[in-house]
């Protein structure tokens, strides 16, 4: 009797021993990678350009034009809008001095007022920025916007006080669609 | 009055081809790449999801002009993380097997995704997101001022538990889910 309990104690801990190492080996093992795809038609066109034509030095001009865009895809979009220099000139979000220039947009459904326009709010910069219920919006947002959705997109330009650029200038503006 | 030059300064500003031209372009791009999600990659491993899960990002102009498209490594915009992702510490860690095009109407680009992780075990467990844009360059056809861009986004985790060399998997074994949307 007495040599039969300690032995079966120690069976008992080598059984929980084993127990806990296959446990142990269990966790370690590598998952399986998952891969999951969603599938979708993430698309998007506009219209365009848009001409401002001749300014002088220090105007203000909003586009007589607007640009169409549309998601012509098959899910919600939001739109992301940025620009890209002219050589020459450099984009600023603030009333802009020599060789600078301030480039604004906003979504609207008929010409918005130049006073519309908020530097905080709907100018451009080279860093893309997401359109939201505030950014780059007017009476329509460039947020959450429908399949087949169409949004009016407008500009308004403020021109360097002094420039040596007497040549046209392209700004050129990029529409980033990302799926919600 | 003599006016000089140096003191009004006429800004001539258009937008080439069309300042006389005025024609009105549509252009546009599609993909049906938005969202890839990879879960339980290796660190210190390499992996082409186009090995891993016949996996590419397919791009297509639907401009009635040819463009020029690039596609760029970004990180996300806090305000684009998804399903509880931080951003990639390393926008090195993905590469695509090419990024500049030259596309005609209707026309295609596409690249290998490939995600490069590095061995520290500080990565183990770890949600990351990487966003890839895709977008037309200016100067690429007669709609000079407006280019257009989509975001793909990519979102992996990485396994808590480090494999062996024997255990690691790169391609064909992976689980492949697919969802469409909409639904």
């Amino acid at each position: 009797m007495k040599k039969t309990v300690p032995f079966f104690i120690k069976g008992v801990i080598c059984f929980l021993a084993l127990v806990f190492w296959a446990s142990a080996i269990h966790a370690a093992n590598p998952a399986t990678i998952n891969v999951t795809v969603t599938i979708q038609n993430l698309s998007v066109s506009a219209t365009g350009p848009i001409a401002f034509g001749t300014v002088t030095a220090s105007s203000v001009t909003v586009s007589s034009d607007s640009s169409h865009v549309v998601n012509d895809g098959n899910v919600t979009e939001t739109y992301s809008l940025n620009l890209t220099n002219p050589a020459g000139w450099t984009a600023v979000q603030a009333a802009p001095a020599s060789e600078q220039y301030c480039l604004s947009a906003q979504f609207n459904s008929s010409q918005p007022t130049p006073a519309s326009f908020t530097y905080a709010n709907h100018a451009l910069s080279t860093t893309p920025t997401a359109c939201s219920g505030t950014k780059f919006a007017g009476d329509q947002t460039g947020l959450s916007v429908p399949v087949s959705g169409v949004r009016y997109l407008w500009f308004k330009f403020e021109a360097p006080t002094s420039t040596t650029v007497t040549i046209e200038q392209t700004i050129v503006v990029t529409i980033t669609a990302s799926a919600v | 009055m003599k006016i000089g030059l140096n003191r009004i300064y006429v800004i001539v500003l258009s937008f080439l081809t069309f300042a006389t031209y005025n024609v009105v372009e549509a252009g546009g791009l599609s993909t049906q790449l938005g969202e890839a999600v990879i879960e339980n990659l290796q660190i210190g491993q390499t992996y082409n999801l186009q090995q891993l899960a016949n996996l590419r990002l397919i791009v297509t102009n639907t401009s009635d002009y040819g463009v020029d498209l690039k596609m760029d490594i970004l990180f996300p915009d806090s305000s684009e993380l998804k399903k509880g992702a931080e951003p990639i510490p390393d926008t090195s860690w993905m590469k695509l097997s090419q990024s500049l095009f030259k596309l005609g109407p209707n026309e295609k680009a596409t690249s290998d995704i490939i995600i490069s992780i590095p061995d520290e075990d500080q990565y183990l467990g770890k949600k990351y997101q990487v966003t890839i844009w895709s977008h037309t360059l200016a100067g690429s056809g007669p709609g000079m001022f407006l280019t257009y861009g989509l975001k793909t986004r990519i979102i992996f985790t990485t396994d808590t538990v480090k494999a062996t060399k024997n255990e690691i998997v790169t391609s064909s074994d992976a689980s492949v889910n697919f969802s469409l949307k909409p639904e």
